[in-house]
């Protein structure tokens, strides 16, 4: 990236003038507010999409009976219509308003998925009905792919993550969860490796490049953040007590046929990465090493019966790879957000770990001034090294 | 994003919106109308602000025979109960009483067949102790849930409408002026 100190450095070897050396300044000056100004529109324009369609929601819920159901469904069905419209036009016919139009098709699409659920209010059909969240990533989905923006493809893997659990747990009371829910963090690691691939194979259609990197980014996220729980002995460590009936190991066998089904999909996914590597990524081998360790490990964890705790030594084992790859690949492609997750997680694992060993055996006292000097002294260590890095990256 | 695209997405929407409105409206239109008397629910899953939680007497697996009795042959009774495990589809065929109200005759996994009443339902819960029909919340304004959620399992019954294929819609929310007799036929 040109900065000022760049352009010096040109000045004093005299691959530019002076003159040039100003006007550049000056551009570089303007673009850097022309860019900050669109941040904060996009920012606004976004918020405001999404604080209007939380009103609106809200505005669903209290059930306004001074209005018919006709006439809501109306009011609703033409604000998703108007706003869907004016967003296209201000983003793709008049082009005068882009982020503002982009934030108002954002606006419908909240609207549309208002109107499904102002119809299941309508109707008494229960709210936590899978179905409800599925119509609502059928209407998503095809938005994903013609704007191809990060919004949508995150508001898009939040409804997926929230229908995946509504459907994993649909045949349980939700004030009933029990120790079959750990299938349900299961469900999500393997659902976050199979993202991965399935990012990886956006990068066939250029165009869909910058969806590919979203759903990498937030399955790598995700895997890392499941991971961390897993190394947890009440999670994933033995139980003392199983008092699963029969009938209830059946339902909770659902549960796993599906986490299994979605693991034996994530390895296929990684075995044709490995084979044709769409991403064309370097790193191809340890990525797909690690997407099917981790889907074995877990479908393994979900069938063993848990009388000991192997599977948290050999997730916490996995999550420690993981996070040095994670790094690693990071450093080889100079990309900050790996490494920041590298380091975020790292720093997550230290301070669970040092609560986990410390908590019992240091008077209270010792252990938060020594857990407050750790973490000044880390937060110093790590802004000073990430500082390093971004300077190295931008001035090899 | 063109504007081909764009009128896709919108008719896209509209059959996602018109076709839960239209397969709910053909139950109402094509369907019969019963009451359904409802029966308390545990304090945890109460009113939550502007939904009620509803539960019925059919919704208790335990209190519905597994099979057939003999004058209303539709399933062939094995010889032992069916195995029922959660998230098994059930039919539960229902008795009008001359009342209106309608109580559950006995269950079944496959698909009655004849001119009977019947409920599409799906088992729940952590033993396969309850079953779901769809048909457990109902929506009323902000404020006006406390009535209701007093009345449960004593004068509150449920009007719902039953297609053909098992399927119910509420219709409304019935509230007597007596209490219902302290023991009610299944």
């Amino acid at each position: 990236m040109i900065d000022r100190e760049l352009i010096s450095l040109w000045v004093t070897r005299q691959v530019i003038t002076e003159d040039q050396a100003v006007t550049m300044r000056r551009d570089i000056e303007e673009s850097r507010k022309e860019t900050s100004s669109n941040n904060i529109i996009v920012t606004l324009s976004t918020v405001g999409a999404i604080v209007l369609g939380a009103g609106i929601l809200l505005f669903v819920a209290s059930n306004w009976d001074v209005l018919s159901a006709l006439v809501k469904v109306s009011l609703l069905l033409l604000g998703t219509y108007s706003t869907l419209a004016l967003g296209y036009a201000c983003s793709y016919r008049w082009k005068n308003y882009i982020r503002v139009g982009a934030a108002l098709i954002l606006l419908s699409t909240i609207l549309y998925c208002a109107t499904i659920f102002l119809v299941a209010q309508i109707y008494h059909i229960s709210a936590n009905n899978h179905w409800l969240i599925l119509f609502c990533l059928v209407g998503i989905a095809p938005l994903v792919y013609t704007i191809r923006s990060n919004a949508f493809a995150l508001l898009f893997l939040t409804g997926l993550y929230i229908w995946l659990g509504f459907v994993g747990m649909r045949t349980y009371d939700f004030g009933q969860t029990s120790d079959s829910a750990i299938a349900l963090p299961a469900l999500f690691l393997v659902t976050s490796i199979l993202l991965f691939f399935l990012g990886g194979f956006h990068y066939r259609l250029p165009s869909f490049a910058s969806i590919a990197r979203t759903y990498r980014l937030v399955g790598i996220h995700l895997t890392l953040l499941i991971l961390l729980l897993f190394t947890f002995q009440f999670i994933s460590g033995k139980l003392d007590s199983i008092a699963l009936s029969p009938l209830a190991l059946r339902a909770y066998g659902q549960l796993t046929v599906t986490t299994i089904t979605l693991a034996a999909a994530a390895v296929l996914a990684a075995l044709f990465s490995l084979r044709y590597n769409p991403a064309q990524s370097h790193t191809i081998t340890w990525e797909c090493g690690l997407g099917i360790t981790l889907s074995f490990v877990v479908s393994v964890f979900l069938l063993s019966s848990r009388t000991s705790d192997l599977f948290t030594y050999l997730f916490s084992l996995l999550f420690i790879v993981l996070i040095s790859a994670v790094i690693v690949i990071g450093y080889q492609r100079e990309d900050m957000n790996l490494i920041n997750a590298g380091i975020t997680y790292t720093s997550l694992f230290i301070l669970i770990r040092y609560f986990d060993f410390f908590w019992d055996l240091l008077d209270r006292s010792i252990f938060f001034i020594i857990g407050g000097i750790i973490l000044i002294g880390g937060g110093v260590v790590l802004e000073r090294q990430r500082r390093k890095l971004k300077q190295q990256f931008t001035h090899p | 994003m063109t504007t081909r695209q764009v009128l896709g997405i919108g008719l896209l929407w509209l059959l996602v919106i018109g076709g839960i409105i239209i397969s709910k409206q053909i139950t109402i239109w094509t369907g019969t109308t019963v009451r359904l008397q409802t029966q308390p629910v545990d304090p945890y899953d109460l009113f939550r602000g502007d939904y009620v939680t509803l539960r019925y007497r059919i919704s208790d697996m335990n209190r519905i025979p597994d099979f057939s009795r003999k004058d209303t042959p539709v399933w062939t009774p094995a010889s032992s109960s069916y195995a029922w495990s959660s998230g098994d589809t059930v039919y539960v065929v229902l008795r009008q009483q001359p009342d209106g109200t309608a109580t559950a005759e006995y269950k079944t996994p496959q698909y009655p067949t004849g001119n009977v009443l019947f409920l599409k339902g799906t088992v729940s819960g952590y033993n396969a102790n309850q079953i779901d029909y769809g048909i457990e919340s109902y929506f009323v304004p902000q404020g006006k849930g406390k009535d209701i959620e007093r009345s449960r399992g004593t004068n509150l019954f449920v009007s719902v409408t039953i297609d053909r294929w098992g399927n119910a819609v509420i219709r409304d929310l019935v509230m007597t002026t007596q209490p219902a007799p302290s023991i009610m036929p299944l």
